[in-house]
């Protein structure tokens, strides 16, 4: 069979019915009982399922067995390296149920999913939802299975819906894969763990644009109302806007690795076969991938590859920095270890931008002796952060003057904290320790700012959380208060690692 | 060659630091070993082991088997700690870590060796496999918290999160170490407890559950 090519959602043709198959695809799976590996709810649980907060649920209704549920549900990967491929394959398997549904149909035997490119420059629409998922009959009058109401509003509402840097890019130009997981990168997929794990550090693309834009599709609910399903784990993937999302997420893995040939997947066994995952096939049988499986989506078992997968910055990345030693391969680059400096704890982020002042000690370790005392790169951890209902998103700003905005800042933004998956990685259940989410930004280029002007002090880091949400129209007030108050984010504590 | 080897262990000492707590894990095999071996420690096998020999051969036994299961704590506690006090910050972790096994040593090295305990323990151990909160308290041993960076606080928060990791450790495993004790710390059932327990951490078990249940039954009953 040829190589199918997930195609661009926004780039469809006119006349193109890759979404109409999709959307009737998607009806006749939501037709099939939830105890079918091939409904629509079934593979929806898959990516998390909670007993009492499932949307669709019919009163009455049997659920598959507690071991099935076991087995197969609630088996997302965040915060870890598998985040990567774990969707690879979640994707995967869906769309060879879909695909069957198309053939059940009559439809083409070639369907792929598409993607949302919500980062294309190009495209002045790229951040608004796109049409075929907004309205909730299609022009004959049928149902559109492709639209959910629970969606932030301006979702439906056909408004640009993220903020730039929610779609932002930066992720690309990390050199490795790996998280360190000690107070430095993040990296592009997630630090090394085991199957279970403590929801560690969220990876760069995990953050950003992945996390921003569930968030963003989904909202942040009120201490009355849940969010929309795409804000959290156990809704997520019932919303068919996932899929596109995904594949999108997909594509940058794809993308890093092209675009230099030093972006290269861990080699370990103990992620390229150390954990088998196990899926449906779309004839309801029991199948299994390892990580090894998916590295390549053209071989035949996955057999696709995107639409574009060209490098978006189309200029060569900075080269790595840390130590250069002499190994038996030659010249090779150690990374720098990285040392805490400085931390404040026990935060309570609301409505309301919040600042706070992290004291900063001058290194002790490593450091001290490196580069004159003069790190080369620093890192700001965001640690167990805690919420009992789903969150808007913030945004983090350094140094910020106090009687200024943070949002006429943006050279000061450090990143921002997604908050996807807050309310399911806070409670401590058989699917989560209960640690709560944690981000770390590289604050370089910010310090490097800061430094320039002065403003930079090394005994005190100033941070200032600043809430945002798509609620309100993105071309008036960007950073707005909130129309009505959420539950307050615990924030456990803020650290500055010096590498 | 000496230059190289500091090179190495300042390298190990740096990245890390937790490398001593795996250390302490393998002395204690050593001595688990040796005082199993034939003719080592006759006289001490003819007769029955008081209360203090019992309690002293748990916490052994938990240096050797439960440490391994806790680096990955240990070095965060490390990790999140100023440089100078990371080894603290490690020695603190594993001090509220072990507080919680040696608790439960009390009342365990009362019990004498016994196959029928053993077999009992073994049961309810495999039953204990297929009980959801098994699972709620295995991922509880991956649990992170907030930490002071210095002071008293600080020190307070590593011996806190070490007695957090414990009680859930030992919640997950601790039917399975009294199993150990009632064996009268035989060596083989300690090492094929230890590779499950280290096994269930890294990979999903939901679909081995009840091959792990029906293998310690196995051993359980084998045990009478």
């Amino acid at each position: 069979m040829a190589l199918r090519i997930r195609k661009n959602v926004w780039k469809l043709s006119v006349n193109d019915q890759t979404l109409l198959w999709y959307a009737r695809a998607v009806g006749v799976m939501k037709s099939r009982p939830i105890t079918d590996p091939t409904s629509w709810r079934y593979q929806g649980a898959i990516h998390e399922y909670t007993i009492g907060e499932d949307p669709l649920e019919n009163p009455g209704e049997a659920l598959p067995s507690a071991a099935e549920r076991q087995r197969f549900w609630t088996r997302c990967q965040h915060g870890t390296w598998f985040f990567l491929p774990w969707h690879r394959m979640y994707l995967g398997w869906f769309e060879k149920i879909v695909q069957a549904a198309i053939t059940s149909l009559g439809g083409p035997t070639d369907w792929a999913l598409p993607y949302w490119n919500y980062s294309d420059g190009a495209n002045p629409d790229a951040r608004r939802v796109p049409p075929a998922f907004r309205n909730p009959t299609l022009m004959d009058g049928s149902t559109n299975h492709l639209y959910v109401a629970e969606r932030a509003r301006n979702c439906n509402l056909g408004n640009i819906m993220a903020q730039p840097f929610d779609v932002d890019l930066d992720c690309l130009t990390e050199p490795s894969f790996t998280a360190l997981a000690n107070g430095s990168t993040p990296g592009f997929g997630g630090p090394r763990t085991g199957f279970e794990h403590s929801g560690g550090v969220i990876g760069l693309l995990e953050g950003t644009p992945h996390g921003s834009m569930h968030v963003a599709v989904g909202g942040r609910g009120s201490p009355t109302t849940p969010p929309g399903w795409m804000s959290a784990f156990n809704t997520a993937a019932l919303d068919p806007l996932f899929w596109l999302h995904h594949a999108n997420i997909d594509r940058l893995w794809a993308v890093w690795r092209k675009r230099n040939t030093q972006h290269v997947d861990p080699t370990l066994a103990q992620w390229l076969t150390g954990v088998t995952f196990e899926f449906h096939d779309a004839a309801g049988n029991i199948v299994s991938n390892r990580c090894q499986d998916v590295v390549d989506s053209t071989t035949p078992a996955l057999n696709y590859r995107y639409e574009e997968e060209s490098d978006p910055f189309q200029v060569a990345p900075s080269p790595p920095t840390g130590v250069v030693v002499l190994g038996a391969g030659g010249l090779t680059m150690a990374p720098a270890v990285p040392e805490m400096v400085g931390a404040t704890t026990d935060l309570v982020l609301t409505d309301a931008a919040t600042r706070a002042r992290v004291p900063v000690s001058a290194p002790t370790g490593p450091q001290l002796a490196a580069a004159g005392g003069a790190p080369t790169r620093m890192y700001l951890n965001v640690e167990n952060i805690t919420g009992k209902a789903g969150s808007q998103r913030y945004a983090l700003y350094l140094n910020v003057p106090e009687n200024q905005d943070p949002k006429s800042h943006p050279e000061l933004l450090a990143g921002v904290l997604p908050m996807f998956g807050l309310k399911e990685s806070s409670r401590s259940d058989g699917d989560h320790p209960g640690s709560g989410l944690q981000y770390t930004f590289e604050i370089s280029r910010v310090a490097n700012v800061l430094k320039s002007r002065n403003d930079w002090d090394p005994q005190e880091l100033r941070v200032v959380f600043v809430p945002y949400d798509t609620e309100e129209d993105p071309s008036g007030p960007m950073l707005a208060a909130a129309p009505a108050p959420t539950p307050p984010v615990r924030v456990g504590r803020v650290s500055l690692y010096v590498a | 060659m000496i230059a190289r080897f500091s090179t190495g262990s300042r390298a190990l000492n740096a990245n890390h630091p937790e490398w001593w707590v795996g250390a302490v894990s393998g002395l204690a095999w050593c001595v688990l070993l040796a005082s199993a071996w034939p003719g080592a420690g006759h006289a001490h096998h003819e007769m029955a082991p008081n209360y203090w020999q019992q309690f002293g051969h748990w916490m052994l036994m938990m240096a050797a088997m439960m440490l391994p299961l806790i680096l990955e704590s240990a070095r965060i506690a490390a990790v999140r700690s100023f440089w100078w006090r990371r080894h603290r910050a490690i020695a603190l972790f594993v001090t509220g870590y072990l507080l919680v096994w040696l608790l439960l040593g009390i009342p365990v090295a009362l019990l004498p060796p016994s196959p029928l305990l053993a077999a009992a323990s073994l049961m309810v151990a495999a039953a204990w496999f297929l009980v959801p909160v098994k699972r709620r308290l295995r991922l509880g041993c991956h649990l992170t918290i907030p930490m002071e960076p210095s002071g008293w606080r600080a020190d307070r928060d590593c011996i806190h999160f070490g007695w957090k990791i414990g009680v859930r450790c030992a919640g997950n495993c601790g039917v399975l170490m009294v199993a150990c004790a009632a064996l009268g710390h035989v060596v083989i059932g300690m090492v094929l407890i230890a590779a499950l327990t280290l096994l269930e951490r890294v990979r999903p078990l939901n679909a081995g559950a009840v091959a792990a249940a029906l293998l310690i039954t196995g051993v359980g009953v084998a045990t009478l």
